[in-house]
């Protein structure tokens, strides 16, 4: 198994193997870590990436791809005030912001000679476009009918209003005002409108009217990126602070708050922890080289695991990253252990009879299986997050033994003796001597007792899956972001629906038939808007049918033209209004012109083009959004002339499913864990082996009832930290076991337990809900898995 | 509406505009005796909190031979706002008050603005105070010249002062002895609308 435990003949042949092996695996790995990273390492970072496959529609990661920039590249600015003084205060920030050099492009101050143009080639299109309403009352008109219409006669009566003026400007291109129709319908104004060159939502107050201007910013730089961010950053604090009545949002706010955060938390929380595992390490072993000698298994431990999992995954995620480097941190048991170990036979390794060291790195490989054997389970759940956690925790332990196995007993060859371990040992000693044994009567009371409470409290732990729950932004953060958004006319890009097509025609029919059902939405819930590409853009089929329409309805003869002339008393004004529709036919709009377009530069965005063999667009919702839209939409969505086309993205939906999928799977395969473990430990224990993994299993249902009396609502985060325990606890039974709990077995169980408690425990200090509920955990479960192996392992030898 | 919608959208720079009116402004072209100052100005009007009557309109349209013509009352109150009740040739009714702006036929709305656009608010304010006959109003907005013959009835010409308002109407001329007898709203366009007033005692 290892170079200790083969035949003694020669040991040193056996070690020199055991160091090329070491030398050649890390360097292949080092070596395709290197290569791929100069092709260009990609790290998946969205979330719904880990969500099953079957579970993840490839056509919703195109469309979240797709509008990603729509969601986290821009950052909306509004300056509220009196008329004149919010005007000045918008161009000044304006200029500010486009002296910084840092967007691409600000869009605020508007010249209305600029919405004039994209009038003007709205217009171009006006006879192939009919609101639903005037189609309708078109097509229920009777052909050549002199009864009154009511197209005519509304159209006829704004021109008597005394305000009807302009109107009358286009009664030889618009005589009907349907254009006028039409046009409310594909430039909404949504409560905000051009003041004073400024896009401007009005306010009545109690003192009066409010201005707020309008500003969108595009950014140039990725709002995750730290030196970008801290820019903006600083550019918008001395910006609120000249430019009155000025509020803003944008998910590089949320970023550089939640970077600010992180790297304050570094800082101290970080650097605690680092300290406390220095200080600890000196402490103890007193020479600085023993920190290298501790954390050199676990470098060598990830870049292992690194490269196996560029080797087995296309794309690795940043998530699994994270937790598997923390279960690797579990190895460092193995150099403690090891280390630990040599304290107690110091001098040369080669020194040493074989035997002598046969205990240890049984230990420790055994050690080894069984936590790889852990996490290895998780693997065979179907989802890719936890087979790259598994993947990349195991092959971590893995590089980490073979690091202590091969490498270190060549590092340690000649260690010199260490007198100050002696007091330690001494008083471990008084402790040991004391300590609580599951043999004894009482104690094994007890140690029932707690296992029946975590027993009963098991079904009734509480737990919530909602990605809410996980936000870091404070509260006054989120305000700021709401009111900037319903002022601004924000639309919500984390909940849309995702319309599908063969054909670019065929996608705008079902955008086409979709509207009607929005429209009824609308009436239901006041104040919410939808925006679709249906608005400004027909199918080709249906302009053409709109065109022919009018053709027969409008402008044949004794066609409501002629009787709205007639009733105006200007029966000539006919034969120009007919010249002008005549001459636009095949006036028709395609996708390519519109996109093109001036006018569709509020809605460009919604359309995503084409993906494998279909093409693809988008249905937001903005103002009032009902919290109950999605129930609302399961009527259409259930539609069977809808549902192969029609699908809701509700991204926080979607992750808090993630979460919960991944949380309910977590809790089983980690019963599968212990049942593992125990059946492997059980091979060379025999029955002794539950005292081994009693001990983590205890803690952790302890862990839970605790956490949850305290009233934590639990999280998937508190059980990927209740594979750290196992771990952790597997370690400390198997080691004092081995070692009939020796005392220098107790001091590597205790350094284990309080680096691990310094390294991940301190997380529950975190202001960032993941890491505390992780840190939370991990704290209380390490201190119990500490506290409880010694009860089991205690007295194994009297079995 | 389309005054409003001119603004807000632009559509008045669409097409037509370049048509120059030969201008025929009836109350304009009197011969100007005697011009009134300021104070003379304000005492003219009667600030009243309700008026109401007959109108008879006349729009004079570019595009159009002939100007069309309709009739009907109008009830303001300062309250509920004015209320213009086109009875011919097709009846609807048009409300401008601090709500906005909204025409009705036959009970159906034809067509609205709110409150929440300025144009409506600015144009509702100023409709108000022509009927209100409150001066004070109106010099916020526009510069007032006045003139009156001996025995004759005045004439008031407001210029919008800022160039927001000026695309709605180039200007404004009111006519009348006691009370209002006639309004002619000039538009940027060139088209203009001559009314007339009946002004019925409560």
């Amino acid at each position: 198994m290892s170079a200790a435990t083969s035949p003694t003949t020669n040991r040193k042949t056996s070690q020199t193997t055991w160091l090329t092996s070491w030398l050649l695996v890390m360097l292949a790995a080092l070596l395709f870590c290197g290569w791929q990273i100069s092709r260009g390492l990609q790290f998946d970072t969205s979330i719904l990436a880990l969500l099953p496959a079957e579970e993840n529609s490839a056509a919703a990661d195109f469309a979240n791809n797709q509008l990603a920039d729509n969601a986290s590249q821009r950052l909306i600015l509004v300056v509220s005030g009196q008329r004149q003084a919010s005007a000045a205060n918008a161009s000044q920030l304006q200029q500010a912001l486009q002296q910084s050099g840092l967007f691409k492009q600000i869009t605020g101050h508007t010249d209305a000679s600029q919405l004039q143009q994209a009038l003007e080639q709205l217009y171009d299109w006006r006879y192939y476009h009919l609101t639903n309403t005037d189609r309708q009352l078109l097509e229920n008109t009777p052909t050549n009918s002199s009864a009154a219409n009511p197209l005519v006669s509304k159209a006829i009566s704004r021109l008597y209003s005394p305000l009807g003026g302009s109107l009358a400007q286009h009664l030889s291109d618009d005589p009907l005002q349907l254009f006028d129709h039409w046009r409310e319908q594909a430039l909404p104004s949504h409560g905000i409108s051009l003041q004073d060159d400024w896009p401007t939502r009005l306010e009545q107050t109690a003192k009066g009217q409010l201005w707020h201007r309008i500003l969108v910013a595009d950014l140039n730089g990725s709002p995750f990126a730290m030196g970008y961010q801290q820019q903006v950053g600083q550019l918008l604090e001395q910006l609120k602070a000249s430019v009155d009545g000025l509020s803003y949002t944008g998910l590089i706010i949320h970023a550089s708050y939640g970077a600010a955060q992180a790297k304050q938390e570094i800082s101290t929380i970080g650097a605690l922890s680092l300290v406390g595992i220095v200080l600890l390490i000196l402490l103890v072993f007193r020479r600085p080289s023993y920190l290298l000698l501790v954390f050199l298994p676990l470098l060598c431990g990830c870049l292992l695991a690194m490269a196996t999992c560029l080797l087995l995954f296309e794309r690795v995620h940043i998530i699994t990253l994270a937790f598997g480097a923390s279960l690797v941190g579990v190895a460092i048991d193995y150099s403690l252990h090891y280390l630990c170990h040599r304290l107690e036979q110091p001098g040369s390794a080669d020194d040493r009879p074989n035997n002598r060291h046969s205990p240890v790195m049984t230990a420790i490989t055994l050690g080894m299986f069984s936590s790889v054997l852990a996490y290895l389970a998780q693997a065979a759940a179907p989802f890719p997050g936890l087979q790259q956690m598994a993947v990349f925790s195991a092959a971590g332990l893995i590089g980490a033994w073979l690091t202590v196995i091969g490498l270190l007993p060549v590092l340690t060859r000649r260690l010199p003796a260490n007198p100050h371990v002696a007091y330690l040992l001494r008083g471990l000693d008084h402790i040991r001597q004391r300590w609580p044994r599951a043999n004894q009567p009482s104690v094994a009371v007890v140690v029932l007792l707690l296992a029946g409470l975590s027993v009963w409290q098991l079904p009734r732990l509480s737990f919530d899956d909602s990605i809410v729950r996980l936000q870091t932004s404070p509260l006054a953060l989120l305000k700021a972001d709401q009111q900037v958004n319903q002022l601004a006319g924000g639309v919500s890009w984390s909940r849309y629906l995702l319309v599908s097509g063969n054909s670019e025609q065929q996608l705008l029919q079902h955008l086409q038939q979709l509207q009607p059902e929005l429209d009824q939405l609308n009436q239901h819930n006041p104040g919410l808007y939808y925006q679709s590409i249906s608005q400004q853009l027909a199918p080709q089929q249906q302009q053409q049918a709109d065109y022919q329409l009018l053709a027969n309805q409008v402008y044949a003869a004794n066609g409501l033209l002629d009787q709205f002339t007639q009733q105006l008393g200007a029966a000539e004004l006919s034969a120009a209004a007919r010249a002008d529709f005549h001459s636009r036919a095949s006036h028709s709009i395609s996708p390519d012109q519109w996109q093109q377009a001036d006018f569709s530069a509020s809605l460009r965005h919604l359309w995503l083009g084409q993906f494998e063999n279909s093409y693809y667009a988008v249905v937001n919702f903005g103002g009032a959004v009902p919290t109950s839209l999605d129930q609302q939409l399961q009527p259409l969505l259930a539609d069977p002339a809808m549902r192969d086309w029609l699908q809701l993205i509700d991204r926080p939906a979607a992750i808090s499913q993630v979460l919960q999928h991944y949380r309910h799977s977590m809790g089983w395969w980690i019963a599968l864990a212990y049942a593992a473990v125990l059946a492997l430990l059980a091979l060379r224990y025999r029955w002794r082996a539950w005292r081994i993994v009693a001990g983590p299993a205890l803690a952790s249902g302890l862990t839970l009832t605790l956490l949850s009396l305290l009233g934590m609502q639990l999280t998937l985060f508190n059980l990927l930290a209740l594979l750290l325990v196992l771990g952790i606890g597997l370690d400390a039974g198997i080691f004092l076991i081995n070692s009939r709990n020796s005392l220098y077995t107790w001091l590597a169980v205790a350094m284990s337990a309080l680096t691990t408690l310094l390294a991940f425990g301190l997380l529950a200090l975190s202001s960032t809900p993941v890491l505390m509920y992780f840190g939370a955990t991990v704290l209380c479960g390490v201190v119990l898995v500490w506290l409880l192996t010694p009860v089991f392992t205690l007295g194994s030898q009297d079995d | 509406m389309s005054l409003l919608s001119r603004l807000r959208c632009g559509r008045i720079l669409l097409l037509g505009m370049a048509l120059s009116l030969p201008t025929a402004l009836p109350v304009q072209a009197q011969t100007l005796a005697t011009e009134l100052d300021a104070d003379q100005i304000a005492r003219i009007l009667t600030p009243t909190d309700q008026l109401q009557g007959q109108f008879q309109q006349d729009k004079y349209l570019a595009v159009l031979p002939r100007p069309l013509h309709s009739s009907g009352r109008f009830v303001y109150q300062r309250q509920q706002g004015l209320s213009w009740q086109i009875e011919q040739p097709i009846a609807s009714t048009v409300v401008i008050s601090d709500s906005g702006i909204s025409q009705t036929q036959n009970g159906q709305l034809v067509w609205q603005s709110d409150a929440n656009s300025p144009q409506t608010t600015t144009v509702a304010n100023i409709m108000a105070a022509i009927f209100a006959g409150d001066l004070a109003t109106l010099q916020t907005t526009f510069d007032i010249s006045g003139a009156q013959q001996p025995d004759q009835p005045w004439q008031l010409q407001l210029t919008p002062k800022s160039e927001v308002l000026k695309n709605f109407f180039s200007q404004i001329d009111m006519t009348g002895a006691q009370q209002l007898q006639g309004l002619v709203l000039h538009e940027a366009s060139g088209d203009r609308t001559e009314i007339r007033f009946t002004i019925e005692a409560d």
